[in-house]
């Protein structure tokens, strides 16, 4: 029931800006296999929730789709560095004026059903996700494609009707066999290192080795079993008595409890958490209240109870990791909580013996749970009176992030790597813009960002809105946290993606 | 006869009411399973079009009674959430089937731990003259029935579990892939739920045995010289038990509608669990099936205990 | 059995919810430590003299919590349960006496409240009421009315044709006099019983809900939902468990025995 920082938004698979130049295979490191490793083998994973379903262009779930990643693969895929690689498709190129994408397909990738990859079958799925096919797009980025054809049997060109920069990444979208959308009985088919085995509800997912994968060498496993645990306590038993091989989602607490029976390996998240203003709501409309909060804070500490120290402190909508793009603010409210300057604040706002607050949080989430608690404690220093309001993940979902009904929330915003992505919903009339943030300097940097042609010119614009996020406190940032994945010291080769996927082709039996 | 057919009549008019109580609830509380599905990120062509597939954009009147046509001809509907092929939702019937078993298993082990530990227990507490023992049981039995299923599963988990090993907390195994494991990991939570029927059954039954001991036959057998351990065992015993029967009859609806918490702590993929999930998921056909089951449940013991009680209690059986 | 003697089950439960009264009546004036004080350095301190219960993930000091949450599960249980027995005895004198379509009726919405989720139940209540101590008493309120209706009704239905009762009505008593006054007092031995059920089960119940996150709002707490936060430290800080949960087989141990005096007292008499 308590899940650790699985995030809140689904990620699409993106990363590092890469414009509309030609791509193709970029040999990185993992493409060898290992000297050290052995072939064969069954590892355990444990999960926190079950998966929402097995059809990969219609499911949402961060935690089912770090799951079938191992199941299907697009055209092209994320790499471990966060660079886009050739999978189903070998190269592709891009037109000119931008509108036009030619994808040559990589020769004999085979289906799990043992049939080869046909221009039909990436048609077929191309128009599946764009809505080409019935009229509801399962990508909403790919409702940009007018047209797919079939340009001989190996190639395949995408006509689009706008240029974006940043489409490139949405064809990360599941190569699946021609028709196979529309088979009643059809058993999850794609290309990827692993073949679907077997389902059970609240029990868990089984994968196997798929022998004829295209990348020679891998998978190592022989089979995977996704297994839903009941908790995080018991995953931690099951885990110290070598029930379960891998966990990814250890607290820091956890992590100590563990680290002298398995490895425990880390990597920054691509979450950032903040405690959230609806910026319409009393008395958060006043800029000198949102300020007033972001300075009373103290950050240090709030990590220091929730994360053991271990997360990166940001103060805008952005992963400190995207080093091209972003800003650091930190020192603009401080990290360790300035109450002189939170109260003088707030007496200007006229809140001098503070207002009582609401802080709703969805209670699955024990890490903003207990964040919240730190709030809760730092704000009473100020005179603020917070109470959480501990709520249903769907009542969140509809009273919060669906109607924008409530004050303040603890939650975590799930990057896709792509800069733009964290922070275009912060543009007043964005669907996903439950804080009602409303700037017109904003808007239309926003605005300018779509037409800016160069990398640099972008990156400077997406400074400049952080910067806005930051002085207008649109929102109090807290932090990025970690992500603490416990293996047992017989495996090795886990690799950590910029993106949130469990990859198993590359996780071996070390000799 | 008649008393038969009012009492099928009046378990219909339950599960209706219960069906539409639980549809009503399904309406009022926030959330619902589109908005659920979509989660963050859908677009509004993908939600109209999810409540197109589910009938959800119909009036909640027809929905409902196409919900319950479909139920009376037998069809439970498919799940919102869990999937069973690649495009294909899993039936009800199918899902609760596979669940099903494990908590009939959990319900019947707890109650032969109950049956086999308290029916003795309680026997031998009626007859003892020890006075330490009387006190010893007494108290125990009063701590047990003080601890509430959640702490007891705690405490089963880190005394068994942590501290002596005797099994994996979270280690459930399917009773599709090892049937052994399986069972060996049910005794544990088992345990957890038995405790407290243990405690109040022992009690009731030395209270039962109690009065038998008191009663003019017992007396007669006294003063003839039967044995003691005899008198207890043969007369008393069987006197005692059937009181008890409709106890345990109770006690068996409690376990199988009552197993939920216990299932949450063991990490038990049981009705309980699935019914908790279903609500959170707000996926209405999986609740409501359950929530009827477990009705029909609660309510048929409920009746085989009513009718064991006239034909026990001559006052009522005159009606 | 115990005839004559003082009847130590009243004294020894009285003593025990005596003192857990008196550890809450306390805490509104007074505790150790503020309960919500945290402190960095003091994270998982086992029992220890300046922590008796020792401290928590935040550095809390788990007995001041202790203190403060038996007062707020103590307020929901007794509520609870107050507003349970006080339905189920109206209704089930009412059904279980007079009988007839009332009693059908009644009966059938009880059976279907009995087989409801409490936890949906709760739900719904919340969104129809909204957030706050007072709406999760009357969820689950409603939600434990059914078997007091139906252990009362029983005992109604046991008692009308007893000899006393069918002379008190030849005598032209009327019918509200006969229910209140003569059923009811001998009915209570059994209510009794059920009422330290129903407050073991409240206080189990409002922990339920604080598990699933519709409980009591934080930073509040309650024994319930300590008992639920301490679950993910079963193995660093087992004492974080068994603080709250010790506390809650305390309180209903107490509450038992003095119900089990109380109705032995009856029986004496």
């Amino acid at each position: 029931m308590k899940k650790y920082l699985t995030t809140i938004l689904v990620t699409l698979l993106t990363m590092t800006a890469l414009c509309g130049c030609a791509g193709g295979t970029g040999a990185s490191s993992e493409d060898k296999p290992s000297k050290n490793a052995t072939y064969g083998g069954t590892v355990v994973v444990g999960i926190q929730q079950d998966i929402d379903g097995l059809d990969p262009h219609k499911v949402t779930a961060a935690g089912t789709k770090e799951i079938l990643f191992n199941i299907f693969e697009g055209l092209v895929k994320c790499d471990a560095n966060g660079d886009l690689t050739g999978a189903v498709a070998e190269e592709y190129s891009l037109s000119e004026d931008g509108l036009e994408y030619t994808f040559k397909l990589r020769p004999n990738v085979k289906f799990h059903n043992g049939n080869t990859v046909t221009a039909e079958d990436v048609k077929y799925s191309l128009e599946r996700v764009s809505g080409l096919l019935d009229g509801t797009p399962l990508v909403s980025t790919m409702s940009a494609i007018t047209a797919v054809d079939i340009i001989d049997e190996k190639t395949v060109r995408v006509t689009v009707g706008s240029v974006n920069p940043e489409l490139i990444y949405s064809f990360t979208a599941a190569i699946i066999p021609a028709g196979s959308g529309e088979d009643e009985n059809a058993d999850p088919i794609g290309t990827g290192p692993f073949r679907f085995k077997s389902y059970t509800p609240q029990e868990g997912i089984v994968i196997e080795k798929f022998d004829d994968y295209w990348k020679k060498g891998f998978p190592y496993l022989d089979e995977v079993d996704f297994k839903i645990v009941g908790s995080a306590e018991t995953a931690i038993m099951e885990l110290k008595a070598g029930n379960i091989q891998i966990y990814p989602y250890l607290t820091d607490s956890q992590a100590e409890e563990v680290k002298s029976t398995v490895q425990v390996l880390s990597a920054p998240s691509d979450v950032v958490q903040a405690l959230f203003f609806n910026n319409a709501a009393e008395p958060l409309n006043d800029v000198r209240v949102r300020q007033a909060i972001c300075y009373a804070l103290n950050r240090e500490e709030i990590i220091g109870f929730v994360a053991g120290g271990d997360a990166a402190i940001v103060s805008t909508a952005m992963l400190p990791t995207l080093t091209s793009y972003y800003e650091d603010l930190n020192d603009h409210y401080g990290t360790t909580g300035n109450v002189e300057e939170a109260k003088k604040l707030l007496a200007e706002a006229g809140y001098p013996d503070g207002f009582d607050l609401t802080i709703t949080i969805p209670s699955n989430y024990e890490y903003h749970m207990q964040t919240g608690e730190v709030v809760v404690e730092q704000l009473k220093a100020v005179g603020i009176n917070a109470k959480i309001d501990a709520v249903e993940w769907e009542s969140w979902l509809s009273d919060v992030y669906t109607d924008r009904n409530y004050q303040t929330t603890i939650c975590g915003i799930t990057s896709d790597m792509t800069p733009g992505y964290l922070l275009n919903r912060f543009t007043s009339d964005n669907k996903k813009n439950f804080i009602n943030f409303n700037s017109s300097s904003y808007d239309d940097i926003y605005g300018n960002i779509l037409e800016a042609k160069s990398l640099g010119e972008r990156g400077i614009l997406y400074k400049e809105l952080q910067k806005i996020l930051c002085d207008e406190a649109a929102t109090a940032f807290l932090q990025v946290p970690v992500l603490k994945v416990a293996m047992s010291n017989e495996l090795d080769g886990y690799t950590f993606y910029p993106i949130y996927v469990q990859d198993m082709s590359t996780v071996y039996y070390t000799k | 006869m008649t008393y038969i057919i009012k009492k099928i009549a009046t378990l219909i008019i339950t599960l209706f009411l219960v069906s539409v109580l639980a549809f009503l609830a399904f309406q009022i509380i926030p959330g619902d399973v589109v908005t659920s599905i979509i989660g963050t990120e859908g677009t509004p062509e993908m939600e109209a079009a999810l409540r197109e597939e589910l009938g959800l954009n119909k009036p909640p009147v027809e929905r409902y009674l196409n919900w319950a046509g479909g139920v009376i001809k037998g069809d439970l509907g498919v799940s919102y959430r869990y999937s069973k092929s690649m495009n294909e939702m899993m039936p009800v019937a199918e899902l609760i089937g596979d669940k099903l078993p494990v908590t009939l298993w959990l319900a019947l082990f707890s109650l032969l731990l109950t049956i086999f530990i308290s029916i003795p227990v309680g026997i031998l507490w009626a007859g003892t003259k020890n006075k330490f023992l009387d006190g010893f049981l007494n108290g125990v039995t009063q701590v047990s029935m003080a601890i509430p299923a959640f702490f007891l599963g705690i405490l089963v988990t880190f005394i068994l579990g942590v501290v002596l090993k005797a099994f994996i907390p979270g280690a459930y195994v399917s009773y599709k892939k090892d049937f052994g494991a399986f069972l060996h990991y049910m005794i544990f939570p088992a345990i957890a739920i038995a405790i407290p029927k243990i405690g109040m059954t022992a009690r009731f039954m030395r209270n039962s045995a109690l009065t038998e001991i008191k009663s003019d036959y017992v007396r007669t057998a006294r003063s003839k010289g039967v044995e003691e351990k005899r008198i207890l065992f043969r007369h008393v015993l069987r006197n005692a038990l059937l009181p008890v029967v409709t106890f345990l009859g109770m006690i068996i609806a409690e376990v199988i509608a009552g197993s939920i918490v216990i299932e949450q702590v063991f990490a038990l993929p049981g009705i309980g669990r699935l019914l908790i999930s279903s609500i959170s998921t707000r996926d209405f056909p999986v609740t409501q099936i359950l929530i009827l089951y477990i009705t029909f449940v609660v309510i048929v013991v409920y009746f085989i205990v009513d009718v064991l009680y006239r034909v026990l209690d001559p006052r009522i059986r005159e009606e | 059995m115990i005839n004559g003697k003082p009847n130590k089950y009243l004294i020894v439960g009285s003593v025990m919810t005596g003192i857990v009264l008196l550890l809450a009546l306390i805490s509104v004036f007074w505790t150790p430590y503020a309960p919500t004080k945290m402190s960095a350095s003091e994270r998982f301190m086992h029992p220890t003299f300046t922590h008796i219960f020792g401290t928590d993930n935040f550095g809390r000091d788990i007995f001041s919590r202790v203190m403060k949450a038996i007062g707020t599960s103590f307020l929901i249980s007794v509520f609870v349960v107050a507003v349970s027995g006080l339905a189920g005895v109206l209704i089930g004198a009412v059904t279980g006496y007079f009988g007839g379509i009332v009693d059908t009726v009644v009966m059938r919405v009880v059976d279907a409240v009995n087989g409801f989720p409490s936890i949906l139940l709760a739900l719904v209540m919340i969104s129809l009421l909204g957030k706050g101590r007072w709406n999760i008493v009357i969820a689950l309120g409603i939600a434990f009315t059914p078997s007091f209706v139906r252990i009362v009704r029983g005992e109604f239905i046991r008692l009308r044709d007893a000899d006393y009762i069918v002379r008190a009505r030849l005598m032209g008593v009327n019918s509200v006099r006969i229910l209140f006054l003569h059923i009811l007092p001998n009915v209570f031995s059994v209510f009794w019983v059920s009422v330290m059920i129903g407050f073991n089960n409240a206080i189990l119940a409002e922990s339920g809900l604080s598990y699933l996150g519709i409980g009591v709002q934080a930073p509040d707490a309650t024994l319930g939902s300590m008992l639920s936060d301490a679950q993910g430290y079963l193995g660093t800080a087992p004492w974080y468990a068994l603080a709250p949960g010790l506390t809650i087989v305390w309180m209903v141990l107490g509450a038992a025995l003095m119900g089990e005096g109380i109705s032995r007292r009856n029986a004496v008499r």
